[in-house]
Parts: structure tokens; C-alpha cells; sequence
């Protein structure tokens, strides 16, 4: 598609031109969504300056929001992850709330009952519980796949479903994992099982750090492994891997597995760092992570390193909500209602991920060889 | 030789039959079960049998119009998976509508059209831009997530409540009336309309076509873009009606994410019945009998909590099992997802 | 290509403006809700101010959910918009949409000086006691959170109920008047104590009224009651499809009497059951006024007070009066209204009776919360 000029054109450009290039067209599009966020906010009888002070002030406006901004971001790292790893295989999963489910549920009973021993055993017991627990639920899908052929989009929705199921009923009314005089929560995991935050009375915990090396590790696997390789074979071109003498059964169970695994630490260092849960199993965590992680990873374009950089970007956009809603407020009394950060999300990813409206939008020329094939549908059948 | 390899492929035939026919015997055989237990624990086997059939019918209405939904758009080559979107759309313009105008029948065709306009939408993205589908289909849903709450609350409620319901069919069993609803007839004479449309007509021909090999549809002289619009819109309207079921014909009013993920729902049924209408509608059945065998175990024998987990898991279970074990590999049409890009 | 930027604009011009067109509409259309008839204006100033001579602010987290959810959320706004009109305060609320962010966003408040926060929901509370200990010259206001009887925190006030009372009336009351006596309940989780406690007493109520008062019973035979417990999940407050559904589950199973209890589930629930034309209850407020399509079949409503008990406890921060502790709030049963004459006078009596039993502690509910 691309003519002779162009491409030489492009090479011509020196690598700092490449690089603001690769973070002007997410910066415009984040610009365009806030416009766009603006209009409405006005049109609706409120200050967009009031809402958006109060948006970055409830997610950079000091040190406090800071660290709200990243505790909020931190399990969604790994999910977010979770998503761009099976994405890679061709697989799509949708599964990171059931896997985060049963991965902190795992975690939360490893951890109850571990809590005699010292930290050094208790703490490497109860994340590996969960991350075992994530992984198992995470092959069931890539299982499937790999020997029925059963569609994954299927398989991880309803594993989700049923992941909710079990877990809402062992931590329910008559549950046996249920603490007394505690709404669907599970027991305290033991003392010398837990993670301490980063800073004390402050939300943030380790699980930061670990999800940044997670993504290092996801991204280092993908481009620099023979097993990266694979995988990555195998989502761009099934019959083709097969064909090179590719285990395609392995590579879906071993990527739907690690996959799993992924969403399964973060519901473990959720219930062992988190103040937000108490140290408990609680069935409200990881609700509503399945689609939000597919927002995420979109966002990031299935790339690992950007995961960082959208993650955060969505984080803020989460922990800024309320302060938004208690700092604007129309002449009437009215406040602002919370979901219209949902809207900015869904524009913040429109303009960025489908860089193709944004440049219409601005003119902008599309450079050559960079647009990337996110998803691929359905996938092929084989 | 020749003898035993016959005798295989009698059986093949046979076992190719019933894995064809699995969800309507498996259907049929509920409605003499369902009879003969309730006649033998002595309870009202009539009306607990039309019971049945009836919710059946009536809570596999949104998932049926959405899974119908979801196949006119996948036959034609574009992925919706913003069928949660455009539903809870459809749900909430449809109450609004109805609020303002007064006129139930407006609201009824505002959400049709609201489906419509997003599915217009949609398909500017993943047809003129060729913006990957599954992006295009994740910010609507969100979108239409954060629009619908936002004016719900912005206008103090104003969509809280209809005042009036779309039309129904009422009939009495045994002293016990029932009601079938405007939207469950139209959809099940949708089901029908479409698998006619798409299999029967050269308009369907083509919408295949397009979705299987748009290049060759396109040498044939097929405007592929228009039959993909087209194919998307409809879609689109179909899912607002779908929205309706919520809004106008069970509740009358509208709340917050009131599709509770129906949309995700019709798109497994979509999948599981192999993008074939009359399939889809099967696994929609399927689907609501479930649902319908949690709610009449719970007002037989009250909650049992273990029991209930169990009734609520076993449709998810049943899709995996029936969508590993008895379809196997699906097979979506050729093209689904891929932009079409004229030479 | 042209076309296509028109068609662009035209749809986002669109979108525009139906925000715009909803947004004007309502500022001439709907006037704010009035919280109360009588809104009186004499008391403002003098409760509304401390000695400082300044307003007090009152801040409210919600439990996840919203302020207009037709529910507990809302009930508990409604309390503090009453005080906002009748005291004088300064009111804001924070909505919550994350179980993890309950002390973030009690916080903003702090952050700004508030002089009241109240707290919405069982599951905030922990946050609240954290809160509440932290910040000792702020006063609490936690609805639905007990504590501990024999060491309350000073300032901070828990709001709760003894919902199983109000469901022990109206079980009774079902029981009286139920044909077939098939009675039947939707509800929200049964993880969520009110919820249960409200499902419990409607059957012992019913059970209670014909072991001692069995020719008051209409059907003369043992009631059955039927408890339907919407799905664990975010939206089992929020899922009034759902509870029009079951309704029509437990109709068709024989049910004539139908209590909906657990939000907007429940309200489903209860229209569907006023739609079919079987007596329906309703809960938490007087629901003839806030259901009106279903007020012509609302025979009651199992009732528990939270805005005049959160308005109660909000004005007694403005005297001086606010201690720590646990407060009861009043339950009971609401007014039969359009079915007054379907209740028989020996019912009402016996209804009377219990009320009474159950206030002076001679009957018990006998529901147990594990």
C-alpha cells in the first residue's frame, strides 16, 4: 500500500522524531477525548474546569492521590497483562475476572491456614496458592481449545459466571469459608502471610513493583523466548505453526495457563496487601475486571511495556472519579454523576486505540507499517 | 470390506443427526419430564408444565433477538460484541421516549433506531475506517454503559417509569393466567424471518457470501460496504429490540446496566448455535429453560443454598460441555473481523 | 469520503444533543424533589450552625451503588437533604463504585472539613470504625452498622434496625389475608443481614399467627412460605427484571400474597405482583407512595426508617445532643391504604397484639443472623 517515497521518506526521519511520534498520536488522543469530555460536561450544566481540576486532583494532585492512583492501577497491571499474553496466541480472554476470583480465593485459603508459619514460608505459600489457583482455572479455557475446540469467548464468559458462583457461595449467607458477622468475606489470612503497603496507611503495596516485572518478564518472554516465539506464531498464523512442527495443543493450554496465572497473583496480592479488603477474600474483588482488562489492553495496543503506561492512565481515570464528583457542582446543587468517566474512558480508548479516527479526525497522514492488528476476530476456526 | 465401511457411515449419518438435532430433542424431552415428575411428587403438573415452557419462551427473549443479532452482523464479516451496548441503549431511549412522548409505540421504534444509529456507528469504525471490531465494540459498550446512567441521573429519573407496557398475550390454564409478551412473539418470528433471509434469499446469499470471501463477492459485483452496513444496522435495530424486552415489556422503566450482561449471553448463544438462526434460537432456549429452572426450583422448594449455586452454574456448565463436547470446533464465517479493503 | 465526516458530525452532533435536550428539559421540566411536605423553614438557623456561627457540612458515602437507587442509598440521602432544608446544612455525597475505595472516599470528606460523615451499608463499616478512630473531633453516622454495645467509639453513631420484626408483621399479616396460603418473598442476597432478617421474620411471622391465632388465617391451613433469594453478585439490588420474573415464578406456583424486599429487585417483584393483581408488599418506606403503579395492590409495606432516623441523629449533631453508639431506628408496618377493608378487623387487632409483643420483648422473631 504504501508507495517507494513514503517508505524512504520515513527512514529518513532520525529516532527522536520516532519517538515522539509513537507518544504524540496517544497524547493527542487522550487531548481529544478530554475535549470531547469537556463538551459534554458543559452541555450538561457543569464546569469542565471544576470537574477536571478535580479529576487530577483526586489522581495527581498530591502525593496521596499519587499512591491512590497506583494502588488503584496495580491488579489491573496483571489482568491487563493476562489479556495481551492470550491475545498474542490469538486467544481472547475474556476470563481475568474469573481467574482473579479464583486465584484470590485460592490465595485467601492457602493463606488462612498457612499462618503459623514464619513469613518467609507463608508469604511464597499463599502467593504461589493463588497463582496455582489462577493458572488451573485459566488452562480450563485453553484446554478446550486446544482439544474440543471450543471457542474460548465462550468457555472464559462462562467460567466467569461460574467462578462468581463458587466463590460468592463460599464466602455466602451459609459458606464455609464465610467469617462470622462479615458480609460475603472471607476469614483474615494469617499475619505472616500478608504484604505490607509501601507506605504505611497508604493503599499502595508491592504488587506495583511485582506487576511492573511482570510486564518486564511478559514482554521479555514474548520477543526474546523460543516459547515467545511460539506463542507468537501461533496467534499470527495457526495452520503456519502447525505446520513448522509447533505443539499448537501446548502453546494454548501453556498461554491460557500463564494467562491465568497472571490474573491469579493479582487477586493474591490483593488479599494479602490490600488495605481496601483486610486481608480477606471478599466477592466483590475482581468484579467487573474481565471487560475493563480488555479496555486496558487495547489501550496498550497488546504491547506489555504500554500496559504500564495504560494501565495508569485508566487507574487515575478510576481514583479521580469521586474526588471529580465531590469538587463539581452545577448552580443548582446538582453534582456531577460519577459515570461520566466511563464515557471518557470509552472516548480516551476510541481515539487512542483506533488511532484511524484520530487522524482522520486531524488530518493526520497514516505512517507506514504501523498499523497494528489488535485482534483478530474470532480468530480462525483452525 | 465395502459392507462394514457402509455400516460406519449409516452410524456417522445417525450420530451426525443427533448431534444436529441435540438441542431440539433435548428440549422436547423437558416438556414429558418436567410433567411426569411434577405429577408424581403430587404437585399442579398442567400449569407447572406451561409454567415452564412459558418463562422458558419469555426469559429467552433478550438472548434470542440479541443472538439473532449477532449472527446478521458476524454472517456479513463484521464482529458486534457491542450487543450489550446497543440492548441496554435500546432499554433506556426506549423508556425515555416513551416517558416524554406518552406513546409506548414510539419508544418502542426509538429504540429500535437508537440500536440502529449505534450500529451505524459501529460500523463507521470497523467498515470506513477499519478500525479493529472488537475495539470499536468494547467503547460502544462502555460508552453506552456511562451514557445511559449519566442522563439517568442527569434527568433526575425522568425513564424511571413507563407509563404504560407494550401489549401481551393473556391466557388461563387451569385458573392461572399467563402471559406471552409482544417482544417474545417478535422474536421468535424474527428467528424464523431471518433464517429465511439469510438462507433463502438472494440478499442472504450475499451477506454470506461477503462475510466468507468479501474479494470474490466483490469481483462478483457485490458492493460488499453496503451489504456490510446494512447487515451491521440491522443488527443494530435488532439488539434495541432486544433492549425493549427489559424496559417496555417486563419492567416498564428503566435502571442503571438493567441487561445485567444478557448481551454476552446472546453472543455464547450466537457461537453456540454456530451463527445459524434457528441453532441460535435453540441455545437461547436452552439458556432461558435454564434460568427458568432456577427461578421454579426456588418457588417449588424455597433457597436452598448450595442447591441454588448449582441451578445458577448448571446453564454455564451445560454451554461449555454442549459447546466442547457435542459442536466441537466452530467454525465463524470466513471473514468475521477482517476489514475489507478494495483493491 | 466528504459524506462521511458529515455523517460523523451528524452522529456526535447528535449525541450532543440529546445530553443538551435532556439537560435543559429537566432544569424547566422537573422541579428538585421536594424530601418532605412540610419543609419548615423557622428551625434553619439556630440548629444549622455551630457555636463557631458556621454551617455544618455533611458529607455521605454511599455503599456501592448510588443516592438514587430507590433504596437504602437513597433513604439515607434523603435524611441528609431533609437536614439540608429543614437545619441549614451544607450537603455533598460521594458515590461509591469500588468496595476497595470505601476509606478513600470517607477521606475526601476528612480531607475537607466536614463536620458529619455518614457512612451507607454493613460492609462500609469497618471503614468507618478505622475513620471514626482516627479522627475523633468528626462525627459518624453509620446506617446499618451495629457495634460493639460495651465500648462505643464517641463519635460515632451506628443506625440500625431489627428488620426482622417488621418481617415478622407482615408475615403475619400475609398469612391473615393469603387465599391459598401459598405466600411468597423476592429478595436480594441472603449474605446481606437486613435482607435475611426481613425473609426470616415474614415466615416465622407467618408461622407464628397460625400456631396461635389459626382461625385467623384465612387459607385454615399451615402457610407456605416461599423465600427467593436474588444471586450473590453487584447487582442484587439492581436487577428488578430478575425480581419481575421470579414474581411471576412464584404466581404461577400458587403464591397470592408476594413481599419484595432488596431494592430495586424487589420493586420489580412487587409491580409484577401488583401487574397480576395478587396482594403485594412492599419494604423499607411506605412504598403506596414511592410504587405507584403498584399502590392499588399494596397492602403494606414492611417499614424501617432510615431518613427520619438519619435526620434525627444529623439534627442531634447540630444541638449538641449526638452520642456514640448504637441507635435503633423504628420499624413497623405501613398503612394498608386502598385495601383497608380486605384486612379483617380481628386481624388488625391481632396485628396490634404482636406489635406490641414484639416491642416489649414478651414474643420473639426467633431469627438468628450467623
Amino acid at each position: 500500500m504504501a508507495s517507494p517515497a513514503v517508505a524512504f521518506e520515513t527512514e529518513k526521519r532520525n529516532i527522536l522524531a520516532k519517538i515522539f511520534r509513537q507518544l504524540f498520536i496517544p497524547l493527542l488522543g487522550i487531548i481529544t477525548a478530554l475535549i470531547v469530555g469537556a463538551l459534554i460536561i458543559f452541555i450538561s450544566g457543569f464546569s469542565p474546569l471544576q470537574a477536571y481540576g478535580g479529576l487530577w486532583k483526586g489522581s495527581f494532585g498530591d502525593l496521596e492521590a499519587i499512591n491512590g492512583t497506583l494502588a488503584t492501577a496495580t491488579p489491573y497491571m496483571f489482568t491487563a497483562l493476562a489479556v495481551v499474553f492470550a491475545f498474542r496466541a490469538g486467544l481472547f480472554n475474556i476470563g481475568a475476572e474469573g481467574q482473579i476470583k479464583i486465584g484470590a480465593i485460592s490465595a485467601a485459603w492457602v493463606g488462612i491456614n498457612v499462618g503459623g508459619l514464619p513469613s518467609f514460608l507463608a508469604i511464597p505459600l499463599t502467593l504461589a496458592g493463588g497463582c496455582l489457583g489462577g493458572a488451573l482455572w485459566g488452562a480450563i479455557p485453553g484446554a478446550l481449545k486446544a482439544w474440543s475446540g471450543a471457542h474460548e469467548v465462550i468457555t472464559t464468559i462462562m467460567l466467569n459466571y461460574i467462578a462468581t458462583f463458587i466463590t460468592s457461595w463460599l464466602v455466602g449467607a451459609d459458606g464455609p469459608m464465610k467469617a462470622p458477622a462479615r458480609m460475603s468475606q472471607s476469614d483474615q489470612i494469617g499475619e505472616n502471610a500478608r504484604i505490607g503497603t509501601i507506605v504505611a496507611g497508604q493503599p499502595l503495596h508491592w504488587g506495583l513493583v511485582i506487576g511492573v516485572t511482570m510486564a518486564l518478564t511478559v514482554w521479555f518472554i514474548l520477543y526474546k523466548t523460543p516459547l515467545g516465539l511460539e506463542i507468537r506464531t501461533v496467534g499470527a498464523n495457526p495452520s503456519a505453526a502447525r505446520y513448522a512442527g509447533i505443539n499448537l495443543k501446548f502453546i494454548l493450554l501453556a498461554t491460557m495457563a500463564i494467562a491465568g496465572m497472571l490474573a491469579g497473583m493479582a487477586g493474591s496480592l490483593e488479599v494479602m496487601s490490600s488495605p481496601g479488603f483486610r486481608y480477606r477474600y471478599n466477592a466483590a474483588l475482581g468484579s467487573g475486571y474481565g471487560f475493563d482488562s480488555i479496555a486496558i489492553a487495547l489501550l496498550a495496543k497488546n504491547n506489555p511495556l504500554a500496559v504500564i503506561a495504560a494501565v495508569i492512565l485508566f487507574g487515575a481515570l478510576k481514583q479521580g472519579a469521586s474526588q471529580m464528583q465531590f469538587d463539581t457542582v452545577a448552580a443548582d446543587g446538582r453534582q456531577l454523576p460519577g459515570d461520566l468517566i466511563l464515557m471518557i474512558q470509552a472516548l480516551v480508548i476510541l481515539f487512542v486505540a483506533a488511532d484511524q479516527v484520530l487522524r482522520w479526525l486531524y488530518r493526520i497522514k497514516a505512517q507506514s507499517g504501523e498499523s497494528v492488528v489488535l485482534t483478530r476476530g474470532w480468530g480462525k476456526a483452525d | 470390506m465395502a459392507q462394514t465401511a457402509l455400516k460406519i457411515g449409516n452410524n456417522l449419518k445417525v450420530s451426525r443427526w443427533l448431534r444436529k438435532y441435540t438441542i431440539w430433542i433435548a428440549l422436547a424431552a423437558v416438556v414429558p419430564a418436567v410433567f411426569i415428575w411434577r405429577s408424581a411428587v403430587g404437585q399442579q403438573p398442567v400449569i407447572d408444565t406451561f409454567s415452564v415452557i412459558i418463562f422458558t419462551l419469555a426469559f429467552s427473549t433478550p438472548i434470542t433477538l440479541g443472538a439473532l443479532s449477532g449472527t446478521f452482523s458476524e454472517r456479513s464479516g463484521v464482529v458486534n460484541i457491542a450487543i450489550e451496548g446497543m440492548m441496554l441503549s435500546g432499554a433506556y431511549f426506549g423508556a425515555l421516549f416513551t416517558k416524554i412522548t406518552g406513546e409506548i409505540w414510539i419508544g418502542f421504534i426509538g429504540a429500535i433506531l437508537v440500536g440502529g444509529l449505534l450500529a451505524l456507528f459501529h460500523g463507521a469504525l470497523s467498515i470506513y475506517f477499519r478500525v479493529d471490531q472488537i475495539i470499536s465494540g468494547t467503547v460502544i459498550n462502555i460508552f453506552a454503559f456511562g451514557l445511559t446512567s449519566f442522563l439517568h441521573s442527569l434527568t433526575k429519573k425522568t425513564a424511571d417509569a413507563t407509563p404504560s407496557k407494550l401489549p401481551a398475550i393473556s391466557f388461563k390454564v387451569e385458573n392461572t393466567s399467563f402471559t406471552l409478551g409482544f417482544v417474545t412473539i417478535l422474536g421468535i418470528v424474527a428467528i424464523f424471518v431471518g433464517h429465511y433471509v439469510l438462507f433463502k434469499t438472494r440478499w442472504g446469499l450475499r451477506t454470506r457470501a461477503v462475510g466468507e470471501n468479501p474479494k470474490a463477492a466483490d469481483t462478483a459485483g457485490v458492493n460488499v460496504f453496503k451489504v456490510r452496513y446494512i447487515n451491521v444496522v440491522i443488527s443494530g435495530m435488532l439488539a434495541g429490540t432486544a433492549g425493549t424486552y427489559f424496559s417496555l415489556q417486563v419492567l416498564g422503566g428503566f435502571t442503571e446496566g438493567m441487561t445485567v450482561g444478557t448481551g454476552f449471553i446472546a453472543l455464547a448463544a450466537m457461537i453456540f448455535g454456530n451463527w445459524n438462526p434457528l441453532n441460535a434460537w435453540g441455545a437461547a432456549l436452552i439458556f432461558g429453560l435454564c434460568i427458568t429452572a432456577d427461578s421454579m426450583l426456588q418457588s417449588w422448594y424455597g433457597n436452598i443454598t448450595w442447591l441454588h449455586t448449582i441451578t445458577q452454574a448448571i446453564p454455564y456448565v451445560v454451554t461449555i460441555v454442549v459447546v466442547a463436547g457435542v459442536i466441537g470446533r466452530s467454525r465463524p464465517p470466513a471473514s468475521v473481523g477482517v476489514p475489507y479493503t478494495k483493491q | 469520503m466528504r459524506n462521511f465526516r458529515k455523517l460523523g458530525l451528524l452522529v456526535a452532533f447528535i449525541t450532543l444533543l440529546s445530553v443538551l435536550l435532556v439537560a435543559c428539559g429537566d432544569n424547566t421540566a422537573t422541579p428538585v424533589p421536594a424530601t418532605t411536605a412540610a419543609a419548615t423553614k423557622a428551625a434553619t438557623t439556630v440548629a444549622g450552625t455551630t457555636a463557631a456561627g458556621k454551617k455544618l457540612k455533611v458529607g455521605l458515602v454511599t455503599d456501592v451503588g448510588r443516592v438514587n437507587d430507590k433504596s437504602f442509598n437513597e433513604s439515607a440521602w434523603n435524611g441528609v437533604l431533609q437536614a439540608q432544608k429543614e437545619l441549614g446544612y451544607d450537603v455533598k455525597y460521594v458515590e461509591t463504585t469500588d468496595t476497595k475505595d470505601y476509606a478513600k472516599n470517607i477521606k475526601t470528606f476528612v480531607d475537607d472539613k466536614y463536620d458529619v460523615i455518614v457512612t451507607v451499608g454493613f460492609l462500609i463499616g469497618d471503614a468507618t470504625i478505622e475513620a471514626a478512630k482516627a479522627n475523633p473531633t468528626i462525627k459518624f453516622i453509620g446506617v446499618d452498622q451495629g457495634q460493639d454495645a460495651k465500648n462505643p467509639i464517641a463519635n460515632l453513631a451506628g443506625l440500625i434496625f431489627d428488620e426482622d420484626k417488621a418481617g415478622f408483621l407482615i408475615g403475619a399479616l400475609a398469612a391473615g389475608v393469603s387465599k391459598s396460603g401459598k405466600l411468597g418473598a423476592v429478595l436480594g442476597t441472603k449474605s446481606v443481614p437486613p435482607v435475611f432478617k426481613f425473609g426470616e421474620g415474614y415466615k416465622n411471622g407467618a408461622a407464628y399467627l397460625w400456631a396461635n391465632n389459626p382461625k385467623l388465617v384465612k387459607a385454615g391451613k399451615a402457610p407456605e412460605v416461599t423465600l427467593t433469594y436474588h444471586p450473590d453478585g453487584d447487582n442484587a439490588f439492581s436487577d428488578p427484571v430478575w425480581g419481575s420474573q421470579q414474581a411471576a415464578a412464584l404466581i404461577s406456583a400458587g403464591n397470592d400474597v408476594l413481599f419484595g424486599g432488596g431494592g430495586n429487585t424487589g420493586n420489580g417483584a412487587v409491580e409484577s405482583a401488583a401487574d397480576k393483581g395478587i396482594y403485594a408488599i412492599g419494604v423499607d418506606t411506605d412504598q403506596y407512595y414511592t410504587l405507584p403503579k403498584a399502590a392499588s395492590r399494596l397492602i403494606s409495606s414492611a417499614t424501617k426508617l432510615i431518613t427520619p432516623g438519619v435526620f434525627g441523629l444529623l439534627k442531634a449533631v447540630g444541638d449538641g445532643s449526638f452520642k456514640g453508639g448504637n441507635n435503633v431506628g423504628p420499624v413497623g408496618l405501613a398503612p394498608f391504604h386502598d385495601l383497608e377493608k380486605d384486612v379483617p378487623q380481628e386481624l388488625k387487632d391481632a396485628l396490634t397484639a404482636i406489635d406490641k409483643g414484639l416491642k416489649d420483648g414478651s414474643i420473639k422473631t426467633n431469627v438468628v443472623v450467623s
